[in-house]
């Protein structure tokens, strides 16, 4: 699954706010055709890796490429037309305009009709509104939400607000598709068919990207884990190997005066 | 199979070739049935239809607060007067010569200020049409006449009748309007037209999701300054005499409250809320002392009781052209 050459990969990225050191020269690469999660505790600098690739702040040091091409310098619409779409930790829908709307919206960076071919509604215009439509009922289908799209955003479930959101940013025809929180809020149920819909965009040949707090759903489809603490990674690899890094049960549980404390809690109580 | 957009249904839409046929009727043959007073007093209502339309871009579709829209349709009015009294230059030609030079000073003047949000944009936008309108005032370069301002004596001239009575321009505004609203009807359901909502909806979403913020925003105020530029040509021909007593703050304040009260980003929202901003003071020109009064009353409780506006736009929702898909 891992091939020689990542898709996205970041060496030594770093990000101050201030005095805080949010990313400290972080280093990541994203395996083509894989699902990879980072995880860490909150506050860990996860979201800011996320706008720094997305193009929402720029690195203070250090190199992302994409396929390629360096990604630093670009801004947020050009990062989703180089390939890659993202979804939102808190929603950000368009709240007032119906699903199919929200959907085609992923389809803009596709289309190249200006303004007087709009007003004109040239042949070529038309071509394209009938791809992009074509495009849009294809994402909605596939996240299943295809009867609710004459609904407008507000009115649906947080669930389906999620598919939608997921939906819009597979319309733009991603590379990468990366994902902040995408089971945040989500029960067991649905997040097990989250778990679904991320495994059939990974097979579609789509790679994904997800920082992820519900650690069955990072364990239950991740390739590769990578965990980030105080702006740092402090350890990498599959899912199990992660589970068993002192590092890393350090960083979620404490140090080990804590599972002292425990043990002797135990001991008392025997 | 294809999808298309189209209008929820309603009575009016079920009907609406025989609702459009009787209203052009009815508009055509208006200037038959009441006084010159009235025909003329529909002649301020569209070209107050034309500005409204015009900052509705800005305001209603991409959600940008302009309260000094006056500053471009002043734009236009005074490259119709220069250039028609100066040079000669023909009115027909100097439509689309205003709306351009307007255009291009609505692209460069909000060039620098299209990154700011809300409450911030609208107070520089109070200054440029204030600062338009001053400068005007002072006579720059002796062009502008200071505050007598300036004489437009050329005339439209179509097939060697003149259009100076009050039906002429009432013609001329109308035919004006329905060519613009062909246009936005188009333009409302396109690409551009979608990027301006998405914007207006969540302007970082609309940004992560591919769309240029920044080209959408400065297209919409490039466009709504050039058709109130274009519209500043029909003002001047009409009036003769035009002064910065035109296009005061409190004129662009009006504009504002027509696209507000109508409907954010709803074309007949925009129709019947500048009929309403122009006729009822009319009516009620006994009160004209408390007329702004009323204004303000008339925005409070629309802002309680209705504020999606009079006629508040609604979505497009997907119909299928061949069958259906499910």
């Amino acid at each position: 699954m891992t091939q020689e050459t990542p898709l996205l990969s970041l060496s030594a990225v770093s990000r101050n706010f201030g005095g805080l050191r949010a990313v400290d020269s972080f280093d990541l690469s994203v395996a083509k055709g894989s699902i990879t999660s980072l995880i860490g505790p909150n506050g860990a600098g996860k979201t800011t890796v996320f706008n720094l690739i997305t193009g929402i702040y720029r690195p203070d040091s250090g190199k992302i490429t994409f396929s390629d091409s360096a990604l630093i310098g670009m801004l947020p619409h050009q990062v989703v037309e180089a390939g890659i779409a993202r979804t939102f930790q808190t929603l950000r829908l368009f709240e007032n305009l119906t699903c199919f709307e929200n959907v085609l919206a992923g389809q803009h960076c596709r289309c190249r009709a200006g303004l007087f071919a709009c007003i004109l509604n040239t042949r070529s215009c038309q071509a394209e509104e009938v791809r992009a439509h074509s495009e849009t009922e294809r994402c909605l289908r596939n996240l299943g939400i295809w009867h609710l799209r004459d609904e407008l955003a507000r009115n649906l479930s947080y669930g389906d607000r999620r598919r939608l959101e997921i939906a819009r940013a597979m319309a733009s025809r991603p590379k990468l598709l990366t994902l902040d929180e995408p089971a945040g809020g989500l029960n067991e149920r649905e997040s097990d068919e989250l778990m679904e819909v991320i495994r059939e965009i990974r097979d579609s040949g789509i790679t994904v990207f997800l920082i992820e707090h519900d650690m069955r759903v990072v364990m239950g489809i991740s390739d590769h884990v990578a965990v980030m603490e105080y702006g740092r990674k402090i350890s990498e690899g599959t899912p199990d190997e992660v589970q068993s890094d002192p590092a890393v049960i350090e960083a979620y549980l404490g140090i080990d005066d804590e599972e002292d404390e425990r043990k002797e809690a135990g001991e008392s109580v025997q | 199979m294809r999808l298309e957009f189209a209008k929820p249904a309603s009575f009016i839409r079920a009907h609406s070739a025989w609702f459009i046929g009787a209203l052009i009727v009815l508009a055509a043959a208006l200037p038959l049935l009441v006084s010159d007073y009235w025909v003329d007093v529909c002649v301020f209502w569209g070209i107050n239809v034309l500005l409204g339309l015009s900052l509705n871009i800005i305001v209603g579709e991409v959600g940008l607060f302009n309260m000094g829209h006056m500053a471009f349709f002043a734009i236009g009015a005074y490259t119709t007067a220069i250039l028609s009294e100066r040079f000669g230059v023909n009115l027909w030609l100097l439509i689309p010569v205003s709306g351009l030079a307007a255009a291009g000073a609505g692209y460069v003047l909000t060039g620098p200020i299209i990154h700011l949000r809300g409450d911030y944009l609208l107070m520089v936008t109070i200054g440029l049409n204030e600062m338009i309108r001053i400068s005007l005032i002072n006579n720059p370069f002796a062009l502008t006449g200071g505050p007598n301002g300036l004489i437009v004596m050329d005339q439209f001239r179509i097939f060697g009748h003149v259009i100076q009575s009050p039906a002429d321009f009432y013609y001329l505004v109308w035919a004006a309007i329905a060519l613009l609203l062909f246009c936005l009807g188009r333009l409302q359901r396109s690409r551009v037209g979608r990027a301006w909502n998405y914007v207006r909806e969540d302007p970082i979403a609309a940004e992560a999701t591919g769309i240029n913020t920044r080209w959408a925003k400065v297209l919409a105020f490039t466009l709504g300054a050039g058709i109130a530029g274009a519209t500043g040509t029909i003002f001047a021909a009409k009036m003769m005499v035009i002064s910065p007593d035109s296009f005061t703050f409190m004129e662009s304040v009006i504009l504002f409250c027509i696209v507000i009260l109508g409907g954010m980003g709803s074309i007949p929202g925009v129709i019947l809320a500048s009929g309403a901003m122009l006729v009822l003071p009319e009516l009620l020109r006994n009160f004209a002392q408390y007329r702004m009064l009323l204004f303000g009353l008339a925005m409070v409780v629309m802002m309680i009781f209705r504020p999606q506006g009079l006629w508040p736009s609604r979505r497009w929702t997907t119909r299928l052209k061949e069958g259906d898909g499910e």
